[in-house]
């Protein structure tokens, strides 16, 4: 049963989250601040596209990072790989 | 504006997306014969226009400031993960996607592989690669559709942006009889990236009880300020970069 529900979970997860789960992480979090900025009154539209650009330039920089050392080969530039996307 | 810029990011994402699906449905037909290779790509259509017949109005029964945080969230991450390739891309740190030679490596596997018949289907490869090809290319389509379509209260409209794309894509690719090379498929998602991260970001944010300061007009703001923010990161990473062909690899330096 456990197989079953990783096979389907694990696709799953790939299909809506993608190579890095820190930038979806980061995304969700940049709007739940938005939310609670604007509960608690404040303009807290702003949080939201600057959250997700930090969030964005973030993931960027540990994905390229490897790179930028000749042979590295860190988790974050293994993480570029090609498909279909 | 909403109605032009929902057909829009449907005909490009459904564009991008056939652009690559025509590559392996042309290599699998071109090497093996076209009517198992076909009957695949029906299936695979059958298989698709269901997802979309039975989740779009799923989709619609859903309160609606539930369904624009949900799907919303679900756009934004789907937005970013196009746009954070497109990026990559364009800065040089991840190959150009180069339909020539993936038409080429999968025509080759489709010579070398051997052919075996199941029930009706004269050539089991053929069908299961063109199947899974176009239903793979096509879910991310589908979703696209259903959850654009549902939030903006017209799934038949970015199913006809779909669609549309898939008839002119097919259309170029039988006219040629060759993988279309030539699309500039990395500005297709850049667009398509951009769309989807603005449209989730607002609806999300709606979902979520922000209020956007002039309503349904801030997605035109939101939209320049990803703009702006894409083109100034893929112009800090492509320091010393150049951008990178097909099949070389990122890590071999500047």
């Amino acid at each position: 049963m456990t197989f079953s529900i990783a096979r389907v979970a694990r696709p799953l997860f790939d299909f809506v989250v993608g190579d890095d789960w820190l930038l979806a992480s980061g995304a969700l979090a940049a709007i739940a601040a938005a939310a609670g900025l604007a509960a608690a009154g404040a303009a807290g539209w702003i949080a939201a596209p600057v959250g997700v650009v930090a969030a964005l330039a973030w993931s960027l920089r540990r994905a390229t990072r490897g790179q930028s050392t000749a042979g590295a080969d860190s988790g974050a530039a293994t993480s570029i790989r090609e498909d279909a996307r | 504006m909403s109605a032009v810029l929902l057909f829009l990011a449907s005909f490009l994402a459904s564009a991008v997306e056939s652009v690559e699906a025509l590559t392996i449905v042309l290599a699998v037909g071109v090497t093996r014969g076209w009517r198992s290779s076909l009957i695949g790509v029906a299936a695979a259509g059958a298989v698709l226009a269901v997802v979309v017949a039975i989740v779009g109005p799923a989709l619609t029964a859903i309160p609606i400031r539930g369904l624009r945080l949900v799907v919303g969230s679900l756009l934004l991450l789907f937005g970013l993960q196009w746009l954070r390739k497109a990026i990559l891309r364009a800065s040089g740190h991840k190959s150009i996607h180069d339909e020539e030679a993936i038409y080429r490596r999968q025509a080759a596997d489709a010579a070398a592989a051997a052919g075996r018949s199941r029930g009706t289907i004269d050539d089991w490869y053929a069908f299961t690669i063109a199947f899974k090809g176009v239903l793979l290319e096509g879910l991310e389509v589908a979703f696209i559709v259903v959850t654009f379509g549902s939030n903006q209260g017209s799934v038949a409209l970015a199913a006809a942006g779909a669609l549309s794309a898939v008839v002119i894509v097919t259309a170029t690719g039988i006219a040629v009889h060759a993988p279309l090379a030539r699309v500039p498929e990395n500005r297709m998602k850049l667009a398509v990236g951009l769309l989807l991260t603005t449209f989730g970001t607002f609806w999300a944010g709606e979902g979520a009880g922000v209020g956007w300061p002039g309503g349904d007009v801030a997605v035109l703001p939101l939209l320049a300020v990803y703009g702006i923010g894409a083109w100034l990161l893929a112009r800090w990473l492509a320091v010393g970069r150049s951008v990178l062909p097909a099949g070389a690899s990122p890590g071999a330096g500047a």
